[in-house]
């Protein structure tokens, strides 16, 4: 039996259809992950320019204090020596205290960050997924659709088929019977109708 | 009138015959001229029927003959309509004569036999308004309506042998 026209045309819409939906999820996919990356890099730059500007600003700090220090008339130079070795130990203990807080801020703003990386990929998750999910659904669409023209199909292709079974037995039947009655049979078969006919009021 | 061809009155095809060889010994005023009368059986009408003309026209030479009565008569007669997978013979056809003859103590009664080898055995016939079908084909398509998931499953194990 050949290949119905119909279902062939419904497959190749549903492949096409699948194909199309598939390329428009990847595409967006692949555009939110290159401004995730985006975003990393933008975050590393950031944070080295945090650290740099954080640094210039404490050496500018003892800078200015130590010239605050050095102008100051009121102490002596025994004091401004003692002030600037306090100052010294101060820069050392708050290079370590601005460490740990540098730390600490880094931390925060890395599980901020983190926070919203994760935010970010987890709708972009949920974006294909629901893209996935339709996708799934108007498939199931379409082959339910093709199920269902199938099955009204194969009645009628059934129907089709017993009538040429039909036709194809009668046929040959003919051609054996023909050839297995004699005329003698041929001829007693009718009368034998006619005494039928008879009995039914026929005649 | 028409009794009097009884013997060659079988079927449609010899009503059809005599009416057309009414038509041409009508034309003939056989009381004036027996020469003629001769003449035309001799020519017009079967061999079969040239003695019926022949004591038809010695019957009624008193008497004008009502040929369209005769017609009419001729066209009235019932007709069983059968149809049969032979051909039948002369021999067969008169023996279903006899055969309808018998079965409806009527006589003149004409067939119309047709041959139709797709009823591949038995008659189906018309007559008085009624068909019936007594074929093989009809027994036969019956049958496999009713048994049509038997014949199916033999037609598939066939098919796979």
């Amino acid at each position: 039996m050949t290949t119905d026209l119909p279902v062939f045309f419904l497959l190749a819409f549903s492949a096409g259809l699948s194909i199309v939906i598939s390329g428009i999820t990847i595409w967006l996919y692949s555009r939110q992950h290159h401004q995730y990356v985006s975003l990393q890099a933008d975050y590393d730059r950031l944070w080295e320019r945090v650290l740099m500007h954080s640094e210039a600003m404490i050496k500018r700090a003892h800078k200015q204090a130590l010239q605050i220090i050095e102008d100051s008339e009121f102490l002596t130079a025994q004091m401004k020596q003692q002030v600037k070795e306090a100052l010294v130990e101060a820069e050392e203990n708050e290079e370590a205290e601005y460490q740990k807080t540098l730390a600490q801020i880094q931390k925060k703003i890395t599980h901020e960050s983190m926070k919203h990386l994760e935010e970010f990929s987890a709708s972009l998750l949920a974006e294909t997924k629901k893209n996935e999910q339709n996708l799934e659904k108007r498939q199931q669409a379409a082959q339910q659709e093709i199920q269902t023209y199938l099955e009204q199909r194969k009645q009628q292709i059934e129907a089709e088929l017993k009538s040429h079974i039909f036709s194809i037995i009668q046929s040959v039947l003919q051609k054996v019977t023909g050839q297995l009655l004699s005329q003698e049979q041929h001829e007693q078969l009718i009368l034998d109708a006619l005494q039928q006919a008879k009995e039914e009021h026929v005649l | 009138m028409y009794s009097d061809f009884q013997e060659i009155l079988s079927t449609v095809e010899d009503r059809n015959t005599l009416l057309e060889e009414i038509s041409v010994v009508s034309q003939v005023p056989f009381f004036t001229d027996p020469k003629k009368q001769q003449e035309v059986l001799n020519q017009s009408v079967r061999a079969e029927s040239r003695e019926m003309w022949q004591q038809f026209l010695e019957k009624h030479k008193n008497e004008e003959i009502n040929w369209s009565q005769f017609r009419q008569e001729l066209t009235s007669l019932p007709v069983l309509e059968l149809q049969v997978a032979i051909e039948p013979t002369t021999e067969f056809i008169q023996q279903l004569v006899q055969k309808v003859q018998t079965l409806t103590d009527q006589s003149g009664i004409l067939l119309q036999i047709h041959y139709q080898p797709k009823l591949l055995g038995g008659v189906s016939l018309i007559f008085d308004g009624k068909i019936k079908d007594y074929s093989i084909q009809k027994k036969l398509t019956e049958y496999l309506q009713t048994h049509a998931d038997e014949v199916q499953k033999l037609w598939a194990a066939s098919d796979q042998k």
